[in-house]
């Protein structure tokens, strides 16, 4: 059913972030004033390892995008680190980040509005090439018929123009040009959400075949629990810029701990409608506080039924639980051990 | 990859430029050709006017003065009993490249405040817009008699002078299609691939405003000619004896002559429309040939 490998070593980590943060100013008035700070992500930590998939979801404005897009610096972060192989990303000048970047792509959400009208098909796979002087120039075109083959587009195809194909064959075409310079590192930021139904399963089968093929690592940030489950090792689900839990893809999607992940995990459907019938959703009251202002202690205090006086006083840590398959299960909530009975 | 890529993996699309087939399209937009037609046939005219006419546009013969249309003087003549066809004619080389150099000038003023204030944004932005409204606030018609009052009134002044009053427009223009653009996916993704910020404003960015660009340029050009024959209209563009479309209506502004010789104002008239009409016509065939989504 699955076609995540198992747990991945965690002895390999490809990516680390430590104490991520990005906020964006609040400006007021005439002389633009910071005024405040939506805290898009707020001091978040957490490894990704060499080989796996790493699944980030929450919900929309949560933060899981802008993780992913500090972690190729294609927005600047507030404070924290993310380190590449070692490599700090964050601080990293734009020449030497360019360098970096070939070994770190990203599939981005639209396939419409993400690949340039005016370019065709093979200048738009073949640039990363061209702009990283891989192979010779005479050569290119090879290569990127060889990958326009890989995502399973014919490879005559290589002089039309992004118009002239679907969202899904657009989204092939954006997942060429992310493996066009054999990249270890992939973030993908909601790839299939765009698509048709029944054109996100061929995407999503075709990610984990290029994985297997070609030794990717994936960050999967979706807000599609089921296909989430579907490919990745490990999943962190991210509330209001935070990490609440993180953990195997089976501890959280089969003992989420969190009473947030709980809310989540209910509401993903059951193909089997005997057990469907069965599922009793937990629905959450109230709305997402704002980023700008979120709540002190636990960010999910206002809305958790299980709130006591230290969730509104005091922040939980993100700490480990338990160790299911070899991997930890960390999650941020002061009465995770209560609950967990 | 499935099977049926490879079934039809036929042979490989034939390499078609962009530009190529923004050609073809042109060539088949029939308005965009009846533009093309008109202007140059006008374009002929002006440069050809020595071997199309016997007359000179500047010789008075006081002989046949407000004569109508003859077998000598096809448009008949005018207030000096110059020939009314040579004139316009020779009219036309001020009035087009009137237009044209204006409108480079413009162009290129516009093009490089606008792209620079979009893409840097924030306060470059800030600081170039409002020098833009500044100029923007200039009444032109007020500067360009200053000018002339300063320099004298001549082609080349009202050249520079327009071309240096009606960048605002196309800076703003351009400034607002950096700033969508610069906003798109694409923008983004070519970052992320490592992309130089150069070669994302040249490669990515730019080629994207160039069909705006075209049209802009093409009603820049009309709203130039027109300008220019208001100005000499005025009396202070083009200077007589030398003839433009503009001066030429000026002559004919009397009520007699509106009333009895139409033959000394209705074809400068005329000629100051078809040069506007067919270089708007030009400007949709671009906007058109340049947009690759149009199917054809």
């Amino acid at each position: 059913m699955s076609i995540a490998n198992g747990a991945a070593s965690p002895s390999t980590t490809l990516v680390e972030v430590r104490n991520l943060k990005v906020h964006f100013p609040i400006r007021r008035g005439l002389l633009r004033r910071q005024v405040g700070a939506v805290r898009a992500v707020d001091d978040v930590s957490f490894d990704v390892y060499q080989g796996e998939t790493l699944g980030l979801v929450g919900e929309s404005g949560c933060g899981k995008s802008t993780t992913g897009l500090a972690m190729l610096k294609l927005q600047a972060a507030t404070a924290g680190s993310v380190l590449f192989r070692g490599q700090e990303v964050t601080t990293l000048p734009e020449g030497q980040m360019r360098q970096l970047r070939r070994h770190m792509m990203m599939v981005f959400q639209d396939p419409y509005s993400s690949l340039n009208p005016r370019m065709t098909v093979g200048s738009i796979i073949g640039e990363p090439l061209s702009v990283h002087q891989i192979g010779e120039p005479s050569q290119r075109p090879a290569r990127v018929k060889e990958l326009l083959r890989m995502v399973g587009l014919n490879p005559a195809f290589i002089n039309r123009y992004p118009h002239e194909f679907s969202g899904g064959q657009r989204q092939r075409v954006g997942l060429a040009r992310a493996l066009a310079t054999s990249p270890a590192f992939i973030v993908a930021d909601e790839p299939i959400s765009a698509l048709d139904v029944s054109i996100q399963a061929q995407v999503v089968n075709l990610m984990g075949d290029l994985k297997a093929e070609l030794g990717l690592t994936y960050l999967m940030i979706s807000h599609d629990l089921s296909m989430v489950r579907y490919i990745s090792d490990r999943v962190a689900v991210m509330y209001l810029g935070k990490i609440v839990e993180l953990g195997s893809r089976d501890a959280v999607f089969d003992h989420p701990m969190h009473p947030y992940t709980r809310a989540l995990m209910s509401a993903v459907p059951v193909a089997n409608p005997k057990l469907e019938r069965q599922r009793k959703r937990i629905i959450l009251e109230g709305d997402v506080p704002s980023p700008a202002r979120p709540p002190a202690g636990c960010r999910f205090n206002p809305r958790c039924v299980f709130a006591k006086d230290i969730c509104r006083q005091q922040e939980p840590e993100l700490r480990v639980l338990e160790i299911s398959d070899g991997v930890e299960h960390r999650v941020a909530c002061h009465l995770a051990e209560e609950l967990a009975v | 990859m499935t099977a049926t890529a490879q079934a039809i993996d036929l042979a490989e699309d034939k390499p078609e430029s962009l530009w190529g087939k923004a050609r073809k399209r042109f060539f088949r937009h029939k308005l965009a050709m009846f533009g093309l037609i008109t202007l140059s046939l006008l374009i002929f005219v002006s440069v050809a006017a020595p071997l199309l006419t016997p007359h000179s546009p500047t010789e008075i013969d006081l002989r046949s003065i407000r004569q109508p249309p003859s077998a000598d003087h096809w448009l008949g003549t005018d207030g000096t009993g110059r020939d009314v066809l040579t004139r316009i004619f020779y009219a036309g080389r001020i009035s087009l490249s009137v237009g044209l150099v204006a409108v480079t000038i413009s162009m290129i003023i516009g093009v490089i405040i606008g792209s620079i204030a979009g893409y840097a944004g924030g306060k470059v932005d800030m600081t170039l817009m409002r020098v833009t409204d500044v100029f923007m606030t200039f009444p032109s018609l007020v500067i360009i008699i200053t000018v002339a009052a300063a320099l004298g009134p001549s082609v080349y002044n009202a050249m520079l002078v327009i071309g240096m009053l009606t960048w605002p427009s196309i800076a703003r223009l351009v400034r607002g299609q950096f700033l969508t653009l610069r906003e798109q996916q694409f923008v983004r993704a070519a970052r992320s691939i490592g992309v130089t910020r150069g070669q994302i404003v040249f490669k990515h960015i730019f080629p994207n405003t160039v069909s705006s660009i075209a049209v802009a340029l093409t009603i820049g050009v009309a709203n130039i000619i027109l300008l220019e024959a208001s100005l000499s209209f005025l009396g202070l563009g083009v200077q007589a004896p030398t003839p433009s479309w503009g001066n030429m209506l000026r002559d004919a502004q009397s009520l007699n002559i509106l009333q009895e010789m139409p033959w000394m104002w209705v074809p400068p008239g005329l000629m100051i429309a078809l040069a506007v009409l067919s270089i708007n016509f030009i400007g949709d065939g671009l906007r058109d040939a340049l947009d690759p989504k149009s199917i054809h």
